[in-house]
C-alpha cells in the first residue's frame, strides 16, 4: 500500500518521534523558555520574558561560579573512580574459581538499596557523635572525624556513598562486555607471549571499548545529576562545599521561588554534560580504518 | 460464547454508570475544602478535633488535610501555588512569608470576610498587622508562640548547681509573680554558658549529658533573638538589604558566641536537628533548653522534671524573644472560597474553635478573649498551665516579629544555612559576610 518503503519507515517512526518529541524536545524548549522569563512582582508573580536577564545574574554571581567549581570537582573524581572500581570488580567476578557465586552476590548488593536509603544509612554511619565509622577510628586510636560537617570532608563523603551505591551497576554491563570477549583471542596473545598485564591492556580494553563508552557516558550524566545525597545530608553545605549546580538549580525554584534562575542553572548543566559527553564520545572513537 | 461476553460487558457498564451516579450524588452533598499543612507531631491529630466540630456545626461542608513536613510544605506550597492548583483551598501560612506569598498572588485577600474592625477586636494587634500587607488582610493568625528556658532540675541537683528562679510542679503562682521573675530574675546568656559547662557531662570520650541545647537550632526564629538582644536587627527597616545589619559587629558578636557553644566549649550538641532536639531534653540528655512554650505538654508527658523560667539575653543587652507562629489564608486559585472563609473564621476567631484548636495543641492564643481569659482563670496559676501566663508576658514585652520582607524565604533559608556553618564551625565573620552578600544580591529582584 505504501508509496515507498522510506514512508514505511517514517510511518513506523512515527509514534516514537512524537513520543520523543513530547517526552525529550518539548521538556528541553520549555526549560530554554522559562530560563529566558522572570516573575514580574507587578502582576502578581506571573511569568514575563526577560530575555538573557537570568543569565547574566547567574554569570556575575560568586555563588553560582562556586556550584559550577564543585560540580566538575565532584566529576573529576567521582567518574574515573567509580568506572576504575567497577572494571576491577567485573573483572573479579569474571574469574571462575569456586564461590565465585557469593561474592557476586555480595557485589550486587547495594544495587537493591535505594539512593535516598543508602544515603540516611550512611549518615548514620558518618554520624561525629555516635557513629559507627568513628567508633571504628577510635579503635585505631585516630580522633574522631567531623564527616559531612565538614568543608573539607563532606564532597568526599559523598563520593563515598555514591560510589558505594553506584558501582556495583556499572559493573553488570561491563562484566556483561567482558564476557563477550572470545577467549580465543586472548589466548592467541598469551601463546604470542603476552603477559597478563599485557593482555589486559592490549586485548582487553580495546575489545570492551563499546561497553566503556556507554558507562563512561551514562555514569558521567548521572553523577552530574546527582543530588539526593545532599538533599537529604548536607543542603549543600557545609559553606557551599557540596553545592552542586543541580542542588542550586533546586534550591532557586523550590525554595526560593525563583523558577527563571533555577531553569538557566538547568540549561548551563544541560550544555555542560553534553560538552563531557561530546569530548568522551571523541576520545573514544575507534580509530580511522578499524571496524 | 459472543452472547456471553456483551452480556458481560453490559453489566460491566452497569456497574461503572451505578458507581458514577453513586459518586456524583454524594459530591453534590457537600463541598469538600482542601487544607495544605503541617504533618509534625500532634499537630494533624489536634487539626482533625476542630475539623470535625467545624464538620458537625456545618454538614454541608467537609475538611479534607493534605499534611506535609515543615520543610517540605514551603516546597509543596511553592510548587502547588505557582501551578495553581484548583484542588487547595486553605493553606497554612508560616506568618513571615505572608508578603512573600501576596507578592506572588498565592494568597486571596481575606477583606470581605474579616472588616478592619473584626481584626481589631479579635486578634493581638501584633498578630493582626503581621498577617496583613499592603493595607490588605491576607491570613488569619491561628495562635502565636513565645520562647522559654527549660530547666531539668535533676541535672542540676546531680551537679549541684542552683537552677534560676523560675516555676515548677510544686508552686501556684499569678501573674503578678511571674512578671517580677521575668523583670528582675531573668538570667543572662554568660549565666547560661556558666552552668552549662558544669552540667556537661562527659564519659569515655563521650557526651553524656549537654549542657545546652536550642530547639529550633540554627532557625531564624530563635537565632534573631540573639543579634536583636543585642540591639541590632537582621535587615533594613525595609526589608531589602542584610548588609551592614546581618554582618554588623553585633551580629558578629552573637554569631561568635553561638559557635563558642559548639566548638569552644562543646556544651551544645553537633548534628542534630531541630526536628531531634527537643528529644534529648525528653530524653534527660540536656540540662537547659532554650525552645517554643508548645513543647510544655509535651514535656509533661514524658515526665521530665522540669522548670520553666524566662528565655535569657546578652548582659547588657535587652530580653528578646520570637513570636509569631502560623497563619491561615485561602488559595487565590480555590474554587470554594466562601465555605474556606467560613472554616477559617471558625478556626482562628469563634470561641469554640479556638478553644478546641488551644486545648488540643496548647499554643499560645492570638485572640485577645482567650488571652484574657487565661490571665483571669485561677486555673493558669498551677503548673504546667502558668506557663503560659509567661508566655503572655513575653507576648506584650519582650516579643520581636521576623522581619516582614517578599524575600524572607531567601532570608530564612540563607540564615539556617549560614548559622549551620558557624555551628559546624566556619568563622563567623567570613559566614556572615558571605550571607549578606548573597541575601542583598537576592533582595535585589525586590527593589520598588
Amino acid at each position: 500500500m505504501w508509496k515507498s518503503s522510506a514512508q514505511t519507515a517514517y510511518a513506523l517512526l512515527l509514534p516514537a518521534l512524537v513520543a520523543l518529541a513530547i517526552f525529550r524536545l518539548y521538556p528541553i524548549a520549555a526549560t530554554i523558555w522559562g530560563s529566558l522569563c522572570t516573575e514580574s512582582f507587578e502582576k502578581a508573580g506571573a511569568s514575563v520574558f526577560a530575555g538573557v536577564s537570568n543569565y547574566a545574574d547567574l554569570f556575575t554571581d560568586p555563588v553560582f561560579w562556586g556550584s559550577i567549581w564543585v560540580t566538575i570537582k565532584l566529576n573529576l573524581v567521582i567518574n574515573p573512580l567509580q568506572i576504575a572500581l567497577a572494571l576491577g570488580l567485573a573483572l573479579m567476578a569474571n574469574q571462575g574459581f569456586p564461590g565465585i557465586g557469593f561474592y557476586r552476590l555480595l557485589f550486587f548488593v547495594p544495587i537493591g538499596v535505594s539512593v535516598p536509603i543508602a544515603s540516611i544509612l550512611w549518615r548514620t554511619m558518618f554520624d561525629p557523635n555516635a557513629g559507627l565509622i568513628n567508633s571504628l577510628l577510635s579503635i585505631l586510636k585516630i580522633p574522631s572525624q567531623p564527616f559531612l560537617i565538614s568543608q573539607e570532608q563532606a564532597l568526599w563523603c559523598i563520593v563515598a556513598i555514591a560510589t558505594w551505591k553506584g558501582i556495583s551497576f556499572w559493573m553488570i554491563f561491563l562484566w556483561a562486555g567482558l564476557q563477550d570477549i572470545p577467549p580465543q583471542v586472548l589466548e592467541a596473545a598469551e601463546i604470542d607471549g603476552a603477559n597478563r598485564f599485557q593482555r589486559f591492556l592490549f586485548v582487553t580494553l580495546p575489545l570492551l571499548r563499546r561497553p566503556l563508552l556507554f558507562v563512561l557516558v551514562t555514569d558521567t550524566a548521572t553523577n552530574f545529576l546527582l543530588f539526593v545525597p545532599m538533599f537529604l545530608l548536607t543542603g549543600g553545605g557545609p559553606a557551599g562545599s557540596t553545592n552542586v549546580l543541580m542542588f542550586e538549580a533546586y534550591k532557586s525554584g523550590f525554595v526560593y521561588g525563583e523558577m527563571g534562575r533555577a531553569l538557566a542553572i538547568v540549561v548551563v548543566l544541560l550544555l555542560l554534560v553534553v560538552a563531557v559527553v561530546a569530548l568522551q564520545f571523541r576520545l573514544l572513537r575507534r580509530p580511522e580504518g578499524e571496524r | 460464547m459472543k452472547i456471553r461476553s456483551s452480556r458481560f460487558f453490559q453489566s460491566l457498564f452497569r456497574l461503572f454508570a451505578a458507581g458514577l451516579i453513586m459518586a456524583s450524588s454524594s459530591a453534590s452533598a457537600a463541598t469538600t475544602i482542601r487544607w495544605l499543612t503541617l504533618s509534625n507531631g500532634s499537630w494533624p491529630d489536634s487539626l482533625k478535633k476542630v475539623v470535625t466540630a467545624f464538620e458537625a456545626e456545618n454538614p454541608d461542608i467537609k475538611v479534607e488535610l493534605d499534611t506535609y513536613p515543615f520543610r517540605q510544605l514551603f516546597e509543596t506550597i511553592e510548587v502547588r501555588m505557582k501551578a495553581q492548583d484548583a484542588n487547595l483551598d486553605v493553606i497554612s501560612v508560616d506568618v513571615p512569608l505572608v508578603a512573600s506569598y501576596a507578592i506572588r498572588g498565592y494568597l486571596a485577600p481575606l477583606d470581605e470576610y474579616f472588616t478592619a474592625d473584626d481584626i481589631k477586636n479579635t486578634w493581638l494587634e501584633a498578630s493582626g498587622k503581621a498577617g496583613s500587607y499592603n493595607g490588605h488582610f491576607m491570613a488569619a493568625p491561628q495562635n502565636t508562640s513565645s520562647q522559654f528556658m527549660y530547666i531539668n532540675r535533676k541535672l542540676f541537683q546531680d551537679a549541684g548547681i542552683t537552677p534560676p528562679k523560675g516555676f515548677g510542679p510544686d508552686q501556684a503562682i499569678d501573674f503578678q509573680q511571674i512578671t517580677d521573675i521575668a523583670s528582675n530574675d531573668r538570667w543572662t546568656w554568660e549565666q547560661v554558658v556558666d552552668a552549662a559547662k558544669k552540667l556537661t557531662k562527659e564519659s569515655g570520650g563521650k557526651t553524656d549529658v549537654w549542657g545546652l541545647e536550642f530547639d529550633q537550632v540554627s532557625r531564624l526564629y530563635q537565632m534573631q533573638c540573639l543579634g536583636e538582644s543585642l540591639g541590632q536587627p537582621l535587615l533594613s527597616p525595609d526589608g531589602l538589604k542584610a548588609s551592614g545589619y546581618l554582618n554588623s559587629e553585633k551580629w558578629i558578636q552573637a554569631a561568635q558566641w553561638y559557635s563558642d557553644l559548639f566548638n569552644k566549649w562543646k556544651v551544645s550538641p553537633k548534628n542534630v536537628s531541630p526536628d531531634e532536639s527537643p528529644n534529648l531534653f525528653t530524653a534527660g540528655k540536656v540540662a537547659i533548653f532554650v525552645g517554643g512554650e508548645w513543647n510544655v505538654p509535651r514535656f509533661k508527658e514524658a515526665g521530665v522534671d522540669f522548670l520553666v523560667a524566662p528565655f535569657p539575653y546578652f548582659a547588657g543587652g535587652k530580653p528578646v524573644t520570637g513570636t509569631g507562629s502560623w497563619h491561615i489564608g485561602i488559595a487565590k486559585s480555590s474554587q470554594h472560597k466562601a465555605e474556606a472563609a467560613k472554616f477559617i473564621k471558625f478556626l482562628t476567631a469563634t470561641e469554640k474553635g479556638n478553644q478546641i484548636w488551644f486545648d488540643a495543641q496548647g499554643q499560645v492564643p492570638s485572640t485577645l478573649a482567650l488571652q484574657t481569659a487565661i490571665e483571669q482563670d485561677p486555673q493558669y496559676r498551677s503548673f504546667p498551665k502558668d506557663a503560659y501566663l509567661l508566655a503572655i508576658y513575653e507576648a506584650n514585652h519582650s516579643a520581636v516579629n521576623r522581619p516582614s520582607t517578599p524575600g524572607y524565604l531567601q532570608v530564612e533559608d540563607l540564615f539556617f544555612s549560614t548559622f549551620e556553618d558557624i555551628r559546624n564551625g566556619v568563622n563567623p565573620k567570613d559566614a556572615l559576610d558571605g550571607a549578606a552578600r548573597r541575601l542583598d544580591r537576592a533582595l535585589a529582584q525586590f527593589h520598588p
